[in-house]
C-alpha cells in the first residue's frame, strides 16, 4: 500500500510539469498583460519599456526557466492585477468562499440525489422514476448560468426570500449553492439509481427476496449499502471539479471565489495568478482521486494494486 | 438604509446566529456597486477611471472638479502662474490623514513627483511634464514644468493626483499602501476583500467636515443583471452600469431611480489605410462614413441613449469645438456614388470589422449593426469580435488592425489636446490607421505651447478639422450609460463618472 | 465529464426487453431529427435572415403574447431580428459544434488510444500521462484560457474541443486494446502471417465502437451546453453566425423584460440536450457496454 501511494504520488510529477507547461504557452503565445495594464491611453514607448522591465521581451524558453525555477522554490510569481501581490496567497484567500460555495452545492446535490435516486429505483419504470429520471437529466441540460439568473428573478427580486448576491449576508450561500448542486444532483441521481438496479439484480439480492425479506429492508440494508462506493467515488471526483469549476456560478452571483478570481484573472493576462490556480486545482484533483482510489481499496479489500 | 428588506431579514433570521457583526445598527450605510474591483490603492498604477472613481473618496486632490465640472480648490486654496513653466500653490492648513498625522508641502511633492519622475509608474505619461515640485514652506509649493503646460491643472485633477502621507508610504513601502491606504479624503478604508468588497468608514476629522455617512462599501458585482436585482431588492443603494432596456424595471420598483449618465467616452471606428488597402481611398472611407446612420445606431443599440457625435467632443471637455457634437453624416445614396467612382460595384468591396467582445456597453451589438447598414450600401463585411485582452494587444501593435476596429476612447484630461494628439504621425491613431499630416503635426506642437486660451483653441480647432476631414477616424457616438440610485439616496451623477459620494445625502 | 457519464448510466442496467426507454428513444430520435432537418434547410424554413434587424420592431413579443403579430411568430430579439429565423439557424452551429467536435476529438482519442495501447513502452507512458495532464486540469478552465488566447471562430471552437474531449476516447480504446491483444486469435493471425497491427484494427474497432457511440451521444449533450457557457463568458463563435448559446448569453439581461430573448433558445438548448442524454442511456442499455474502469 505504501509503494502504491508512493508510486502514484511520483506519477504526478510529470503530470504537473505538463500543467505548467500547457498552461506556460497557452498564457505566453498571445495576449500581453501590459497594454491591458497602461489602458487606452498609453503611447507606444510605455509599452515598449514596460514590457522590458516586466521581462516579457525575453525568449520564451528562458522566461520558462525562470519561471519553473521561481516555482520550484515555491514562489508562484506576483499578480499584476493586484498591484504585484503575491500570486499563491492572491489564490489561497479565495479558497474558504469557494469551498463554502462547493460544500453548500455538495449538500444540495446529496440531498436531491440520495432519495431521488431511491425513488427511482424502488419504483422502477412507474411514474416516480420517469419523473426522477427526467428531472435529473433537466439539471443537466439547463445551463447553469441561465438556472442561476432565474434564482435570482425567482428568490432574491419576486419573492425577496434570500440575498441576490455577494457573501456577507446570512443565506447568501443558498442560491447560488443551488445553482452549482443542480448539476450534479442530476448526475449523482443517474449514477446512484443505475447502480442501485445493478446490485438488485445480483445474486445475493435475489436471495434476501426469497428469504421473504421486506423491499424496504433490503433496499437499505443490503442494496444501499452496495450501491454507495461509486456513489461516494463520484462525489470525491466531482468535488475537486467543483472548487475550480464554479466559474460561472460566481460571476453570477458576484461570489469572491476562486472561479471568480480565475475568469477576471485570464481578462486581465495575470499569469501568475491563473497558472497559481490551474496548478493548484491540479493537485487537488489527483490528490483527490488518489484519496478516493485509497479508500476504495480500503473499504473493499477486493481491489489489489498491484 | 434601505439594504434590510424585512421579508428577507425574517428568513435571514434563521442564520443570523452564524453571522458576525449583523450590520443592523442604525449606521448610516451607503452601498455602492460597480462591475470591477480596484487593483489596490497604489493610485499612480492605474489607468481606469471606474477604479478611480472609488479611490476619490479616499485620496484629495489639489484641485476637484466640482459637479459642473470646473475647477475648485480642494488641498490647494488658491494658486498662481509664477512663470510660463511654473506654477505656486498655497496648500490649505489643518488638513489630516486619516492616520492623524498633518499633511504638509513634503506630502504632496512626495506624492506628485513619483508620476512625474518615475517612468515605471503607469500615470508617468500624465504627468512628464512636471520637472520638479519645489517646496517653498510647510503650505506651499511650486511645480515647474518642462516648458508652458496650460493644461497643468487638468492633469494634478485626475487619476494619480491624490496626496498620500509620505511618511507612511516610506514605512510600508507601495506594496503595502495598496493594501492599507491613508489619504486625507471623506472615507478611510478599514478592509478591503478582494473580488468582493471595499468596506470604508467616514472620516470624521476630514477637512470638509464629516460626510453625512457612518459606513461606504463598495461591493464588486460583475454580471450586470445582478447589480439591477440588487439595486431594485434594496440590496444596494447605487449601481453603475444598468443595462438601458432595465432603466424600466429599475423606475418601477419605486424605490431606485435610473439616471443617465453621459460620459467623456466616445465610440470609434478606425480605418487602416495603410499599403493597398480599399480604405486608403478617401472616397471609401467617406463613403463609410455616409453609409452609417448615427442616430438609428443609437436608437437601435442603445435604446436612445447617447449622442451621435463626428470627433471626440462631449460637453464638459475644454477647447473642444462643439460643431462636431450632436450631428452626423448620412447619405446611404451619396455612398453607393462614392464606391462606385472608387470602382467598386455592389457587394465588391469586403471589409474585415473587428472589436471587443464585453468591453463596452453592447459593442458587439454596435458592430452588427454597422455591419448591416455597410451592407445596405454594397459593403460585405466579416465581423471578427475578440475578448479585451486579446484585441487590445491586436489593436495596441502597429500594423495589425486590417480593415476597420472598434475602439471607445474616453479623455481623463477633460481638454481636447488630449482627443487628437493622439492622431500625430508616429503616435497611437496613426500607428492604427497610417494617416499622417504635416500640417496637422504642426498644430497640435504649437497648441501644447501655447498659454493664450483662445489662441489655443483655435489651434486645436483647427487640427480637429483636418482629422476628421481625413476620415481615418469615424466617430460614432458619446456613450451615455445608466446609474441606478436607491430613492433613499440624495445624488447625482458627474460626467466624469467619478463617484464622489461626499455629496450624497440620505433622505 | 464523459467519464462521470459512464458512471451514471451504469453497467448493464438493464436488457433491450425495456419498453419503456425504446418508448423514450423514439420521441428523442424524433426529435434530433426535426433539429436535423431544421439546420439542413434552414434557408426554406427561416422566414428572415437571421442576423437583418427590423428597427421598427424591436423587442416584438411572440404571437401568443399580448402585442405579438404574425409578421413575427416567436417575437424579435433586441436588435429587431426574427426570433424563429434565428432558432432555425441557431441549430445549425449546435450541431456542428456538437457533432463535429465529438468527431475530431473521438478520431484523435481513438487513434491516441491505439497507439498507447498497441506500441505501450514508453510511448504509452508519455501518452497517457499527456492524458493524466488534461484530466487534471479542470476543463472549463482549460477552454476559457485557450479561446481567450487565440480567439473565437467556429473551427478554433471545433479544433478545441477536439483537443481537448480526445481523452476519454482514448481511455476506453487503450483499455480494449489491451485486453484483446493477449488473446489467442491474435497470436494466431501472426502465425498466419498477418500484421497484428492489421488483425487489431479488425478486431478492436467493432468492440470500441459502442462504447465510442455511448460517449459521443453524451459529450455532444455537454458540447452544446459548453458553447452557451463559453458565449456567456465573451467567448462564443463570432457574429453574425447565429448560436443558441450566444442568443441565450444575449437575452440574459432581459429575463424580466422580454423574456422569449432567452427562454426560447434555453428551451431549444434543452431539448436538444434532454434527448441526447436520454438517447445516449438507451443506447448504452442496448449496446450492453462496459466502462473503462
Amino acid at each position: 500500500m505504501t509503494n502504491y501511494i508512493i508510486r502514484r504520488i511520483l506519477q504526478m510529477i510529470p503530470v504537473l510539469f505538463g500543467v505548467t507547461l500547457l498552461v506556460f504557452l497557452l498564457l505566453r503565445v498571445s495576449g500581453d498583460p501590459v497594454q491591458l495594464m497602461l489602458g487606452e491611453d498609453a503611447t507606444a514607448e510605455q509599452v515598449a519599456q514596460l514590457r522590458a522591465a516586466m521581462g516579457l521581451d525575453r525568449p520564451l524558453h528562458v522566461q520558462y526557466i525562470s519561471y519553473m525555477s521561481d516555482l520550484l522554490r515555491g514562489d508562484f510569481g506576483t499578480s499584476i492585477r493586484y498591484n504585484n501581490q503575491p500570486a499563491l496567497q492572491v489564490v489561497l484567500e479565495r479558497l474558504p468562499a469557494t469551498a463554502q460555495l462547493a460544500g453548500m452545492a455538495l449538500f444540495v446535490a446529496i440531498v436531491i440525489s440520495l432519495p431521488a435516486a431511491i425513488i427511482a429505483a424502488y419504483w422502477r419504470g412507474r411514474i416516480p422514476d420517469y419523473i426522477a429520471s427526467f428531472l435529473s437529466v433537466l439539471g443537466q441540460a439547463m445551463p447553469s448560468f441561465w438556472f442561476g439568473i432565474m434564482l435570482i428573478l425567482i428568490f432574491g427580486i419576486t419573492l425577496s426570500w434570500l440575498p441576490v448576491s455577494g457573501q456577507d449576508q446570512p443565506g447568501a450561500v443558498i442560491l447560488p449553492g443551488l445553482a452549482l448542486g443542480a448539476s450534479l444532483a442530476g448526475v449523482l441521481t443517474r449514477l446512484l439509481r443505475s447502480s442501485l438496479l445493478e446490485v438488485m439484480n445480483q445474486d445475493f439480492i435475489r436471495t434476501a427476496r426469497a428469504k421473504g425479506l421486506h423491499p424496504r429492508t433490503i433496499i437499505f440494508r443490503h442494496v444501499l449499502r452496495n450501491s454507495i462506493l461509486s456513489y461516494l467515488t463520484v462525489i470525491g471526483l466531482e468535488t475537486a471539479a467543483l472548487m475550480a469549476g464554479a466559474v460561472v456560478t460566481e460571476q453570477v452571483f458576484a461570489w469572491p471565489g476562486i472561479g471568480l478570481l480565475v475568469i477576471q484573472a485570464i481578462n486581465f493576462r495575470d499569469m501568475a495568478v491563473v497558472q497559481a490556480v490551474i496548478i493548484l486545482s491540479a493537485i487537488i484533483v489527483m490528490m483527490t482521486s488518489l484519496i478516493v482510489d485509497i479508500l476504495y481499496s480500503l473499504i473493499d479489500p477486493r481491489i489489489q494494486h498491484g | 438604509m434601505s439594504r434590510l428588506n424585512p421579508k428577507r431579514m425574517l428568513l435571514g433570521a434563521v442564520f443570523a446566529a452564524l453571522m458576525t457583526g449583523g450590520a443592523l445598527a442604525q449606521d448610516r450605510e451607503l452601498v455602492i456597486a460597480q462591475g470591477i474591483d480596484t487593483p489596490g490603492f497604489d493610485i499612480h498604477n492605474h489607468s481606469t477611471s471606474a477604479v478611480e472613481a472609488i479611490h476619490v473618496n479616499i485620496f484629495d486632490y489639489l484641485v476637484m472638479r466640482d459637479q459642473a465640472g470646473e475647477l475648485q480648490p480642494a488641498l490647494a486654496t488658491d494658486w498662481e502662474q509664477v512663470s510660463d513653466s511654473a506654477m505656486r500653490f498655497h496648500l490649505r492648513e489643518g488638513v489630516l490623514f486619516h492616520d492623524g498625522t498633518t499633511m504638509t508641502a513634503e506630502d504632496v511633492k512626495f506624492s506628485l513627483e513619483r508620476p512625474a519622475l518615475d517612468p515605471a509608474v503607469l500615470q508617468h505619461s500624465f504627468y512628464d511634464t512636471i520637472t520638479e515640485v519645489e517646496v517653498v514652506n510647510d503650505h506651499e509649493i511650486i511645480i515647474h514644468t518642462d516648458g508652458p503646460d496650460p493644461i497643468l491643472l487638468n492633469r494634478i485633477s485626475r487619476i494619480g493626483s491624490g496626496i498620500v502621507p509620505k511618511a507612511y508610504v516610506d514605512e510600508v513601502g507601495w506594496e503595502g499602501f495598496s493594501q492599507k491606504p491613508i489619504g486625507t479624503g471623506p472615507f478611510k478604508v478599514v478592509e478591503w476583500l478582494r473580488d468582493d468588497r471595499i468596506i470604508m468608514e467616514g472620516f470624521d476629522e476630514h477637512w470638509r467636515g464629516a460626510p453625512a455617512w457612518d459606513r461606504l462599501i463598495h461591493r464588486t458585482i460583475p454580471e450586470a443583471s445582478t447589480r439591477v436585482g440588487e439595486l431594485i431588492s434594496g440590496g444596494v443603494d447605487i449601481a453603475t452600469n444598468i443595462p438601458s432596456q432595465d432603466r424600466d424595471r429599475v423606475e418601477g420598483s419605486g424605490i431606485a431611480h435610473a439616471v443617465p449618465w453621459p460620459s467623456f467616452r466616445v465610440m470609434q471606428l478606425f480605418l487602416n489605410t495603410k499599403d493597398d488597402s480599399p480604405l486608403a481611398d478617401p472616397k471609401v472611407r467617406e463613403a463609410i462614413d455616409l453609409a452609417i446612420d448615427n442616430q438609428m445606431l443609437i436608437d437601435t443599440v442603445t435604446n436612445g441613449l447617447g449622442t451621435p457625435v463626428r470627433a471626440a467632443v462631449t460637453p464638459g471637455l475644454s477647447a473642444v469645438p462643439m460643431a462636431y457634437y450632436d450631428t452626423y453624416n448620412f447619405d446611404p445614396e451619396r455612398a453607393v456614388q462614392l464606391l462606385e467612382e472608387a470602382g467598386y460595384g455592389p457587394n465588391e468591396l469586403q471589409l474585415k470589422l473587428q472589436g471587443p467582445a464585453g468591453r463596452y456597453p453592447l459593442d458587439v451589438e454596435t458592430l452588427e449593426i454597422v455591419a448591416v447598414m455597410l451592407n445596405a450600401v454594397g459593403i460585405q463585411t466579416d465581423i471578427e469580435t475578440l475578448e479585451w485582452s486579446a484585441y487590445e494587444s491586436r489593436v495596441w501593435t502597429p500594423n495589425t488592425i486590417d480593415g476597420i476596429a472598434l475602439i471607445g476612447h474616453a479623455n481623463s484630461l477633460q481638454d481636447g489636446y488630449h482627443a487628437v494628439q493622439r492622431a500625430r504621425c508616429g503616435f497611437e491613431f496613426s500607428l492604427k490607421t497610417g494617416w499622417c499630416d504635416e500640417e496637422f503635426d504642426k498644430l497640435i506642437e504649437q497648441s501644447a505651447a501655447t498659454v493664450d486660451p483662445k489662441e489655443r483653441a483655435q489651434q486645436i480647432s483647427d487640427a480637429f478639422d483636418l482629422f476628421v476631414e481625413s476620415n481615418t477616424v469615424l466617430h460614432l457616438f458619446q456613450v451615455e450609460n445608466l446609474i441606478g440610485v436607491s430613492t433613499s439616496v440624495d445624488w447625482s451623477p458627474s460626467p466624469d463618472e467619478q463617484l464622489w459620494m461626499y455629496d450624497a445625502q440620505p433622505q | 465529464m464523459a467519464d462521470i457519464h459512464i458512471l451514471a448510466t451504469g453497467r448493464a442496467s438493464s436488457r433491450l426487453a425495456d419498453l419503456r426507454l425504446s418508448g423514450v428513444a423514439i420521441v428523442c430520435i424524433g426529435i434530433l431529427t426535426i433539429f436535423i432537418l431544421m439546420a439542413i434547410f434552414a434557408a426554406f424554413i427561416a422566414p428572415y435572415e437571421p442576423s437583418l434587424p427590423d428597427l421598427r420592431a424591436r423587442l416584438a413579443p411572440p404571437v401568443w403574447n399580448e402585442g405579438g403579430t404574425m409578421a413575427h411568430i416567436l417575437g424579435t430579439d433586441h436588435l429587431g431580428r426574427d426570433m424563429l429565423s434565428r432558432l432555425v439557424y441557431g441549430s445549425r452551429i449546435a450541431l456542428l459544434v456538437g457533432f463535429f467536435g465529438v468527431i475530431v476529438a473521438s478520431l484523435i482519442g481513438t487513434a491516441i488510444g491505439l497507439i498507447a495501447g498497441f506500441v505501450g513502452g514508453a510511448v504509452d507512458s508519455v501518452l497517457m500521462a499527456v492524458v493524466n495532464t488534461l484530466l487534471a486540469v479542470p476543463n472549463t478552465l482549460l477552454y476559457i484560457t485557450v479561446l481567450a488566447v487565440f480567439g473565437q471562430s467556429l473551427t478554433l471552437l471545433i479544433i478545441v474541443i477536439g483537443c481537448i474531449n480526445w481523452t476519454t476516447f482514448a481511455r476506453v480504446v487503450r483499455g480494449e486494446v489491451l485486453s484483446i491483444k493477449q488473446r489467442e486469435f491474435i497470436e494466431a493471425s501472426r502465425a498466419i502471417g498477418q500484421r497484428p497491427i492489421v488483425t487489431m484494427i479488425r478486431h478492436i474497432l467493432p468492440n470500441v465502437l459502442g462504447p465510442i457511440i455511448v460517449i459521443a451521444t453524451m459529450n455532444v449533450a455537454m458540447l452544446i451546453i459548453l458553447e452557451a457557457t463559453l458565449s456567456f463568458l465573451g467567448l462564443g463563435v463570432q457574429p453574425p453566425t447565429v448560436t443558441w448559446g450566444r442568443m441565450l448569453a444575449d437575452g440574459r439581461d432581459y429575463v424580466a423584460t422580454a423574456w422569449w430573448l432567452a427562454a426560447l433558445p434555453g428551451v431549444m438548448i434543452t431539448l436538444l440536450t434532454l434527448s441526447l442524454i436520454f438517447l445516449g442511456d438507451w443506447l448504452r442499455d442496448r449496446l450492453d457496454t462496459r466502462s473503462d474502469q
